[in-house]
């Protein structure tokens, strides 16, 4: 009988067991949904980009070289406002149906605020650079804008435990993005060239890279289970 | 009390809290429209292995409750049903999984230093 009693408490504790992984699932799977879009939403500001360095070529091609400040400036918004259309405006709402806890405002606020004060650097960098004919200094600058752009990412996730998830990507592109100023500066010439492959190249694979390991955030519940 | 005990009583408080949606059937659907966000009608009858008059009646009540939303389209010129999941329902998945995560490990980790005593 008593044999019998613990093969049946042995079945329950199992099903129970079942029963907390599937609980641990429903917990991770919103994460998993987030770290799926924020992906795309990195492929989308990639082909953006992408997109607007074809258009800006061919233009070039049709009707001379343009305004360098202007151009740099008019790429750099049209790349983004494509971006921020088809990303945030068609892509995100798609993790809207999962609930979200609700975190501190200024913490909420604080990339939108770190990313606008980046922007309006790059628009000083670029007046300030093309003005004094020193064009050529302004991919480093931009770059090291960048990189101080996703260290901010890497370290208001960090502070963040619901976008802890997010964070690792982004201090191996910062590495990447600082690692790549120095051949930016001995060839100058070239830096334009070294700014498209490390950040396209590095957005492109963050996004490719979060796509498919999204689901492996659901391996962790298993430590519950 | 015996493991089943604790955690019979354990299922049936939570029951007790949420007697519209802690039903196995109810709950299934839930669970399955949470990780696909949305699904076909003949797609749930099929998965959930229901008659249509049952899964019917099932998703009325949870409409009515404002945990799911059905509409109905077009697809390939067939008329369609589709269920999907609203933002309430998910967060009430949520809570309700939570709660029982809670309530059943409670049962476990007792159960696990009992054997170990």
């Amino acid at each position: 009988m008593s044999a019998a009693n613990d093969d049946n408490d042995e079945e329950l504790v199992e099903k129970a067991k079942q029963l907390l992984l599937l609980t641990d699932l429903v917990d991770l799977y919103p994460k998993v949904v987030a770290r799926r879009v924020s992906g795309l939403v990195y492929l989308i500001i990639a082909g953006g980009i992408s997109f607007a360095t074809l258009i800006y070529m061919s233009l070039e091609n049709v009707l001379g070289p343009f305004n360098p400040v202007l151009v740099n400036l008019v790429f750099i918004g049209i790349s983004l406002f494509f971006s921020w259309l088809v990303a945030f405006r068609l892509v995100l709402p798609l993790t809207q149906s999962y609930p979200k806890e609700p975190g501190p405002k200024e913490q909420e606020r604080a990339p939108f605020i770190v990313w606008g004060i980046l922007a309006v650097a790059i628009v000083i960098v670029a007046l300030t650079t093309f003005s004094t004919s020193n064009g050529i200094w302004f991919m480093p600058g931009l770059q090291i804008i960048m990189g101080i752009g996703f260290l901010s990412n890497y370290i208001l996730g960090k502070r963040d435990v619901e976008v802890d998830v997010f964070t690792r990507e982004h201090l191996y592109f910062t590495f990447v993005i600082f690692l790549s100023v120095l051949p930016m500066f001995l060839f100058l010439e070239f830096a334009y060239v070294v700014l498209i492959v490390v950040d396209m190249g590095g957005i492109y694979i963050i996004g490719i890279y979060m796509l498919i390991t999204s689901e492996r955030l659901l391996l962790e519940s298993k430590r519950q289970g | 009390m015996s493991l089943d005990g604790d955690l019979l009583s354990s299922l049936v408080e939570l029951m007790e809290e949420d007697r519209e949606t802690m039903v196995p059937t109810r709950l299934s659907i839930m669970i399955y429209l949470y990780f696909t966000q949305n699904v076909n009608f003949t797609v749930l009858q099929k998965k959930l292995g229901l008659t249509s008059g049952n899964l019917s009646s099932h998703l009325r009540k949870l409409e009515e409750m404002k945990l799911i939303r059905i509409s109905k389209r077009f697809v390939e010129l067939k008329p369609t049903t589709i269920v999907v999941l609203t933002q309430e329902g998910a967060a009430h998945v949520r809570k309700q999984m939570l709660r029982m995560r809670e309530l059943v490990s409670k049962v476990v980790e007792k159960e696990d230093s009992e054997s170990e005593e």
